[in-house]
């Protein structure tokens, strides 16, 4: 087995690789029974809301996170229980406002200063973060096993309105891990390849003219 | 003869035995199914798992169906029909006339129908599995490892015996039906071992472990689950017992090839 044979048939297998995972990348994910959210609600000014907890979401089954909301906002997945982060924030409330009422910690506690302090000694709880955005159609599919609590953010001085579904997808591989290596595959694959086909195939040597 | 000289007559054999298993378009139906095997049915039985790792291990479990069964396809064409038909045509003579010794030839064409079929499998799918989840594969990459050693090693058993047939027999044939007898007939036997254990008799299915270590394995990792016929005390062995039976069943694998060898070099008759 010459060289050219050998990388011409590695080639021929990377390409194949690359067209499967391409494939693959095409299958659309599909809505999972049982596990969806949704509604129109308000979100107060420079105020945090909860969405959506579930126990667990795996990097094969995600959530589609449908926003539309009437100005910009921002949404979070994070890797928490939405009872630790409420823990978490009326704790720090309290550290910082010792004299706040009982009546009104729930309220501050909700305020968009806590979020950031939470996401700044959580930083790993983030499994994925929108830009500001007023309509959204997003698939979240994390990178590890995780907890999911969604929040919806809204920075603005006025109190917003929204609509939003939140549903369990599964997906056999997210797109935007797949779509990349399944085209330096195939293109490597042809750059190997075609060496192979045009002295093998096309072009024959000398020797086999005979 | 020197090594060197030694080396050349055995990159013949190897690239013989490579050209005749994997003649075009062979290889590259095989790293298809691989890799859109390992998408279709990875992770369809592990969604439940709580924890990262227990997520790994049932990944690397939900690969074992139908890809390791097109492996095991592989490996016995390359065994049975490969090796076993050249003896029985008579075509190993050519092979055995190089300037080599009968466990070198045999070395060469089980590097070829074995170990490039494995290498095959492995690299697409731990490459496929590191694209579908890049942090479980990288952070438990010894789980992954180890639940595929677990895998193996009853397909690597299988192997060995379906090639101990077509020495013996001399007919590649049949030592291809006697593999897909053995492999239904330990899938009966894995399914009634279970049931057993379920119901309170522990030692075949402690007994069959020693050549199906994933069953130990998969106890060590998802525990004392809830039984199918209600509560059951089920054996979940500690890690080291896990590793124990995997290292166990290589032992016997190991056996098995090397009494292949013994057979190939000493008995074969040609």
């Amino acid at each position: 087995m010459s060289w050219i044979s050998l990388t011409g048939r590695l080639g021929t297998v990377l390409l194949i690789i690359g067209l499967a995972i391409g494939l693959v990348s095409l299958i659309p994910a599909a809505p999972m029974g049982g596990f969806s959210s949704g509604g129109t609600q308000d979100a107060p000014q420079e105020k945090y809301t909860n969405l959506y907890t579930t126990s667990t979401i795996t990097p094969q089954t995600g959530l589609l996170i449908n926003v539309n909301a009437s100005d910009e906002v921002y949404v979070y997945v994070l890797n928490v229980f939405e009872s630790d982060l409420q823990d978490w924030s009326t704790s720090w409330v309290r550290e910082h406002f010792p004299n706040i009422n009982e009546t009104m910690l729930w309220w501050e506690s909700r305020n968009l200063t806590v979020l950031d302090a939470f996401l700044e000694s959580h930083s790993d709880a983030v499994v994925w973060k929108s830009d500001l955005f007023t309509r959204l159609s997003q698939e979240v599919f994390p990178a590890k096993v995780s907890n999911a609590t969604v929040l919806i953010a809204n920075p603005s001085h006025d109190s917003i309105r929204f609509e939003y579904e939140i549903k369990s997808i599964t997906s056999l591989a997210p797109r935007e891990r797949t779509l990349l290596p399944a085209e330096l595959l195939t293109l490597i694959g042809i750059a190997l390849t075609v060496p192979w086909i045009f002295f093998t195939r096309i072009r024959k040597t000398p020797q086999q003219w005979k | 003869m020197t090594e060197i000289s030694k080396g050349r007559p055995f990159l013949e054999v190897f690239s013989a035995a490579m050209k005749e298993n994997y003649r075009f378009p062979i290889l590259e139906i095989f790293a298809f199914l691989y890799a859109f095997g390992t998408f279709i049915f990875a992770g369809l039985g592990a969604t439940v798992a709580q924890s990262s790792e227990t997520f790994a291990h049932g990944l690397v479990n939900t690969l074992t169906g139908i890809p390791l069964f097109i492996l095991l396809i592989l490996i016995w064409a390359n065994v049975a029909y490969g090796l076993g038909n050249d003896i029985e045509k008579g075509t190993i003579q050519t092979l055995l006339s190089y300037p080599l010794k009968r466990r070198t030839v045999l070395t060469a064409k089980l590097l070829s129908a074995l170990g490039v079929s494995l290498l095959l499998f492995l690299g697409i799918q731990l490459f496929a599995l590191f694209l579908l989840t890049p942090e479980i594969t990288r952070d438990y990459f010894g789980t992954i490892a180890l639940t595929y050693a677990a895998n193996l090693s009853s397909s690597l058993l299988m192997a060995g015996i379906v090639l101990l047939v077509a020495l013996v027999l001399k007919r590649g044939g049949l030592a291809l039906v006697v593999g897909i007898v053995l492999y239904f007939a330990l899938t009966i036997v894995s399914s009634m071992v279970f049931f057993l254990a379920w119901t309170g008799t522990e030692l075949p299915f402690k007994a069959f472990a020693l050549i199906y270590p994933n069953m130990a394995l998969d106890r060590y990792y998802t525990g004392a689950g809830s039984s199918p016929f209600g509560t059951s005390e089920l054996w979940v062995p500690s890690f080291s017992e896990a590793l124990g039976y995997i290292g166990a069943s290589y032992v016997i694998v190991a056996l098995i090839f090397l009494l292949c060898y013994v057979y190939f070099d000493r008995r074969l008759g040609i």
